[in-house]
């Protein structure tokens, strides 16, 4: 019985002291972006010798939306016999394929890759689409993207420097006003890009690939066997590849561009939940390399470290809840007489639960957007619904170890309406 | 047993429990509210339309210009356009604004324009003909279809755009953005934020530019990054080789690694990407077939020469007679010696310096100037 109370004791002081050191990073990246230096990214370099891109757009059942990405990429400012387009379709049931089709009789770089066999989902179309693409820099847009003008260019200067091996741009919401989902979407969003991403690329850490709206080089990405199809975040785990092979991820935050979020809190769970259990499995990949690596300096791990932990942090939470009421029900819970113990406790209940709501507030108070801060207190119900399904989805991927199972990737839905 | 004798139901409980329950409500009130009547429910702001361009105010002005004024079939002497705000343009033949003079107007010049002494123009010029500034006089921002001169001392408030050459002599304020098509040809102690031409001169040089990039070199670049020590990492395509005898052998002969920096051999060759994470000294006549980055500052000593980019998070400084093909990107100050040629004719390069940017005595630049700081000519 002893024995058990030590364990139950020591979990909830590990447990606190985790959730500090993850306060003190919310509120470093604020203080940040507020007070420190701002690194710039390389948008303003003016360079007639650009390289050829690749822009690759995943598909699967995307007519909603296949229409608006392709007429948006026509209208990039990039040279035109300097990229081509390589829509994906991906096994698609509806009218993608003739809506590619049509793009590509009447656009000489739109070049669709139709796969109707081998196996579905986004690593493997992304695999395929490589190994026809003229390119060296790829550049890829989920379909429900809304690329402006100038953003290839602004993505692709960044493989000038010759450390760089991916770049990500910020993703803005385009649906904002549709329902509470998506207004709080929209500012968790701004959170992470304007606050996170940003604040990594100014110290110097470790900013992440994305996936959508970034580019890498096919070279490096080929070099490592491309993307694993049993991976669910296969731009998590290029990020930490990159990292580990001597490669940099930049940030830019100037290179804007519009996507739909989900408005249905079912889609949300899906989508989270994907997000969690990818995360998960590349943790569980990354982390000694991460740790033994030489390419990476001593506060490049540790935010490597604390970044692959991130998406463990709600389930740690979660079984800390009966942990606790054990403890309490066992008249155990003097753990908290310690005077050290008790004041990190009153540390994090006094600024640490409210670190990510900082964070995104300031991140709204950046983007001169204010009003929106009222939603803040809506982030509890948010935070919850988080908690539930990143728990869920860090659980499957320990499960999918054990049981050996593979995941299947799952698209998220679209809810855009057709035009006409 | 009678609601009195219960001590959780008597009113100050009660009253208690309530105003917790208020006060734990009310911010989410204010986020109902929010949700239910939106103030702030846009989404944010993206510029779809946005392209990079270095001339981007004189080129803007201009299509304001063409989309207001020059539609207009017979122009009166003064018309109302709009910019970010309603402005009133005076149209004028060719126009010479007196010593000490001052107009409040926005101008339009169908010949060309002359600032006198000490005169001050407070809205934007545009100029079909040539554009002369005398002698410390101001003008807000100026647009013209031919030459510009600036004499001593002049100020820009803005920005100065030219379709052909821009000549600005010693100590001109040249305000956040100076460009033109042709050359532009900065005197000492003129100062700006940013400047595109080609190319940028600070005297006059014409060097011998004939010389191209292996391309074979390019093949060369690999996949993997080797760790030579702590200090430098190199990418090329024999970075295997590195680990033998021979390639250390090989690197042993081009880097000096020493407490303070590590630098490249006087006259070395080099035909690979490194990065450095100490100071990085490149020493005199050397050549660097690649391009290069350090985490501190970039030194590089006389008459080198490099085919590459050149990146660093502390200072980059380029000595006399140094040519550099690349681009120039530091994320503090970048300081640019005499006789350096930044790029080639026909190409576009920038030197970019987050802090500061300092030019030398006759530099050539194809291309493109910034600094958020300030760009200085010595």
């Amino acid at each position: 019985m002893e024995l058990a109370i030590l364990i139950l004791r020591t979990y909830t002081v590990l447990e606190i002291l985790i959730l500090l050191v993850y306060t003190v990073r919310h509120f470093t990246f604020t203080f940040n972006r507020i007070f420190g230096e701002q690194r710039l990214y390389y948008q303003d370099i003016v360079d007639s010798e650009l390289d050829y891109v690749t822009i690759l757009v995943p598909m699967h059942n995307e007519e909603k939306v296949a229409r608006d990405v392709l007429t948006q990429l026509t209208q990039i400012d990039y040279p035109k016999d300097k990229f081509e387009v390589i829509p994906i379709n991906d096994h698609s049931k509806d009218g993608t394929r003739e809506i590619l089709d049509e793009f590509a009789a009447q656009y000489p770089y739109i070049k669709p890759l139709h796969r109707d066999t081998g196996g579905r989902g986004k690593p493997h179309g992304l695999n395929d689409a490589m190994a026809l693409a003229t390119g060296n820099i790829m550049i890829v847009f989920d379909a429900d993207y809304i690329p402006p003008k100038g953003i290839i260019r602004d993505i692709a200067i960044c493989f000038k420097d010759p450390q760089v091996g991916a770049v990500m741009g910020r993703v803005i919401p385009k649906n904002t006003g549709t329902n509470m989902l998506t207004r709080l979407l929209d500012m968790e969003r701004s959170g992470g890009y304007q606050i996170d991403q940003q604040a990594r690329h100014n110290m110097v850490l470790i900013p992440q690939y994305g996936g959508t709206v970034g580019g890498f080089r096919k070279d490096v990405a080929l070099s490592m066997g491309g993307f694993n199809p049993n991976l669910l975040t296969e731009d998590t785990e290029l990020t930490f590849l990159l990292f580990l092979k001597g490669w940099k991820v930049v940030y830019a935050n100037k290179a804007e561009c519009y996507e739909e979020s989900p408005e249905d809190w079912g889609v949300r769970a899906r989508q989270i939940t994907r997000w969690s259990r990818g995360h998960t499995q590349v943790m569980l990949k990354s982390l000694k390399p991460l740790l033994k690596s030489k390419h990476l300096a001593f506060k490049e791990k540790v935010d490597g470290l604390l970044l692959l932990l991130i998406y463990l942090i709600p389930l740690i939470m979660i079984i800390g809840i009966p942990v606790s009421l054990a403890l309490f029900f066992l008249g155990e819970m003097n753990i908290f007489d310690f005077i050290f113990i008790f004041v990190l406790v009153a540390a994090y209940n006094s600024f640490g639960n409210f670190a990510p709501f900082y964070q995104i507030g300031t991140a709204s108070y950046i983007d001169g957007v204010t009003d929106r801060i009222k939603l803040l207190p809506l982030f509890f119900f948010c935070f919850l619904f988080n908690v539930l399904y990143i728990s869920k989805g860090a659980a499957s991927a320990f499960l999918d170890i054990i049981l050996k199972r593979n995941p299947e990737w799952q698209k998220t839905a679209r809810f855009r309406k057709q035009n006409g | 047993m009678n609601s009195a004798q219960l001590p959780f139901i008597s009113f100050p409980i009660i009253l208690t429990i309530l105003v917790f329950f208020i006060m734990i409500m009310i911010p989410f009130f204010i986020a109902i509210k929010e949700l239910l009547r939106p103030e702030d429910d846009i989404p944010l702001y993206i510029d779809m339309f946005y392209s990079k361009d270095p001339m981007y105010f004189g080129n803007s002005f201009k299509s304001i210009i063409q989309n207001t004024v020059e539609r207009l079939d017979s122009p009166p002497p003064s018309s109302i356009i709009r910019l970010s705000k309603k402005e009133r343009v005076e149209i004028l033949d060719s126009t010479s604004l007196p010593a000490n003079s001052k107009t409040k107007h926005m101008l339009y010049v169908k010949g060309s324009f002359h600032l006198h002494e000490k005169a001050v123009a407070l809205k934007e010029v545009y100029v079909k003909g040539e554009t002369r500034l005398e002698r410390k006089s101001r003008v807000r921002s100026v647009y013209c279809e031919k030459n510009i001169h600036l004499s001593y001392g002049c100020e820009v408030f803005r920005w100065v755009c030219s379709e052909k050459n821009i000549t600005a002599n010693t100590g001109n304020r040249l305000g956040r953005n100076v460009s033109c098509n042709g050359t532009l040809e900065l005197h000492s102690r003129c100062r700006f934020q940013s400047a595109f031409a080609l190319p940028v001169v600070t005297g006059e040089s014409s060097p011998n530019m004939d010389f191209e990039y292996p391309p074979e070199l390019y093949a060369k670049r690999e996949v993997k990054w080797f760790i030579h020590n702590k200090f430098l990492s190199i990418n090329c395509a024999d970075t295997d080789d590195w680990d033998t005898g021979e390639g250390r052998s090989k690197l042993e002969k081009q880097w000096d690694f020493n407490k303070r920096c590590i630098s490249l051999y006087p006259g070395s060759i080099v035909d690979y990407n490194f990065v450095a994470r100490k100071d990085l000294l490149i020493r005199k006549n050397c050549t660097v077939y690649g391009s290069y980055k350090s985490y501190k500052s970039i030194f590089i000593e006389k008459a080198a020469i490099i085919f590459g980019d050149i990146f660093a998070e502390g200072d980059i400084k380029i000595d006399d007679d140094c040519i550099v093909m690349g681009n120039v990107f530091s994320q503090s100050r970048v300081f640019i010696g005499n006789n350096v040629h930044i790029s080639k004719p026909g190409t576009i390069k920038s030197i970019i310096g987050k802090k500061f940017v300092e030019l030398g005595k006759n530099t050539v630049i194809y291309g493109y100037v910034l600094s958020e700081g300030e760009g200085i000519v010595k």
